[in-house]
């Protein structure tokens, strides 16, 4: 019995882990602790969520998995709910040790108070008054484990503040491209569902552009990689500065680069993409390597609009089909889908 | 004839909504808000509803959770349909009592695929 329920809880484990990895969920042990209930059904609640996740096909971000872990296996605040039953403890405890301290006084005055009672009966109040005296101690006792306590809770909630900071750091950094510094792959699928829903929503255009660098093989082939990089972080920087606030610029992958448009026809992405093209074309790409100017970069760009009700992978196509007719006619050009 | 009740005060996500539910054999009604879905179900109880979370006069939630407590409250199937994706919304609408969650934005295959889980494909 035991051996086949051991192997039960391998055979899960190992399923967790597989399907954590298929999900680009890193193994860390809070989310091995989720993926594991989520195989196992252990908790439907927890399933049924995870499942809706899935099946809309939403990243299994770190957001996410921090929002899973801590509803499901962490009460939101526990640290501090915590601290503030120690501190509510603490009070309760002070009122008992006031309240006890003036019963005792108490019987002590009607003691002496009454002279006539019998010995036996002074005896009762001495041994309670006896009692009390313990009580109170070890009362005091509690208290100061109490503080203790209370100490070591709040050392532990700065830990989790300062782990939490860093976290913050950690998924600026996996939303970034190392390279660029402009948003990646990860962030572009992000904002792409994000603002599609809100277009949805608002009825309001949503373009998108793809842009991709001409002759980046070449360059590479040339002057090496480090040039390659360098024309990378110029096509960048020229999309930062070309693009309005709302918009999304990203590195798409590899040479190819793309922009979300938010409240933005398709005659107005084509405007952007030309100021796009421009922009890069006034300028003069000197490599660090080179001792003179070499070239200008140029781009070939393609546009598609969302259409509401449209698969998101069917407008990036439209928007790649268009991107190729570019190409395929002379680059260095923007083309609508 | 199966009847669905669209509640979306975004008249492009009801349009393109019935635009793929009618194929699936339903007769489609459509309202803006919580407080006039409320009203559609007196008249007459649709089958399913697929129900926009943010709302004016009525949010969805607030419109599930008076369904779920209306005596034939419970028939209905409730398919969420809004851009919350986030694991406190999720959670919130599986209490009150939705049946499946739709992200958007959908397309025809998304929404066709949580008609069949719910078994209305």
């Amino acid at each position: 019995m035991y051996l086949s329920g051991a192997g039960q809880v391998g055979n899960q484990a190992e399923a967790a882990m597989v399907s954590m990895q298929a999900h680009g969920v890193l193994p860390t042990p809070s989310n091995f602790s989720v993926w594991y209930a989520y195989h196992s059904g252990q908790n439907a609640d927890l399933t049924q969520t995870i499942d809706v996740l899935v099946s809309n096909n939403c990243p299994i971000d770190d957001q996410t998995l921090d929002e899973l872990h801590g509803k499901f296996f962490r009460s939101p605040n526990a640290d501090m709910a915590l601290w503030d039953t120690s501190i509510r403890a603490r009070e309760t405890l002070k009122a008992v040790l006031d309240f006890v301290e003036k019963t005792k006084n108490d019987a002590n005055g009607i003691g002496t108070a009454i002279e006539d009672i019998s010995t036996q009966f002074l005896a009762n109040v001495k041994s309670l008054a006896d009692l009390i005296e313990s009580l109170v101690e070890e009362t005091s006792r509690i208290v100061g484990r109490s503080e203790r306590l209370g100490l070591d809770l709040k050392q532990s909630a700065d830990k989790i503040d300062a782990l939490e900071r860093t976290l913050q750091d950690a998924r600026r950094e996996a939303t970034t491209d190392g390279l660029t510094g402009i948003a990646n792959r990860r962030y572009f699928d992000m904002s792409l569902q994000t603002m599609s829903g809100d277009a949805m929503n608002s009825g309001d255009d949503l373009s998108l552009l793809l842009v991709d660098i001409d002759h980046f093989k070449k360059v590479n082939d040339t002057w090496g990689h480090a040039t390659g990089d360098e024309v990378l972080q110029l096509v960048a920087a020229t999309l930062t500065q070309t693009v309005r606030g709302q918009d999304c610029p990203a590195r798409y992958g590899g040479e190819e680069f793309a922009v979300i448009l938010p409240g933005t026809p398709i005659d107005a992405a084509l405007h952007v993409g030309e100021n796009i093209r421009t922009a890069l074309g006034r300028r003069l790409f000197v490599p660090r390597e080179a001792e003179e100017a070499v070239c200008t970069v140029t781009v070939s760009i393609g546009v598609a609009c969302y259409e509401p009700g449209e698969p998101l992978a069917q407008w990036v196509q439209r928007a790649d089909a268009a991107l190729y007719r570019a190409k395929k006619t002379g680059r260095d050009r923007v083309v609508s889908a | 004839m199966r009847r669905c009740l669209i509640v979306d005060d975004s008249r492009v996500v009801r349009s393109v909504a019935r635009r793929f539910i009618e194929p699936l054999g339903f007769a489609v009604d459509e309202v803006g808000d919580g407080q006039m879905a409320v009203a559609a179900c007196e008249q007459q109880m649709p089958d399913v509803v697929l129900l926009d979370w943010n709302m004016p006069v009525m949010t969805g939630i607030e419109f599930l959770r008076h369904l779920r407590a209306r005596d034939d409250g419970d028939k209905p199937i409730v398919i969420m349909c809004t851009t919350e994706k986030d694991v406190n919304h999720i959670q919130e609408a599986i209490t009150a009592g939705a049946n499946e969650y739709l992200v958007k934005p959908f397309d025809q295959d998304t929404l066709t695929a949580k008609f069949g889980k719910v078994g209305l494909g």
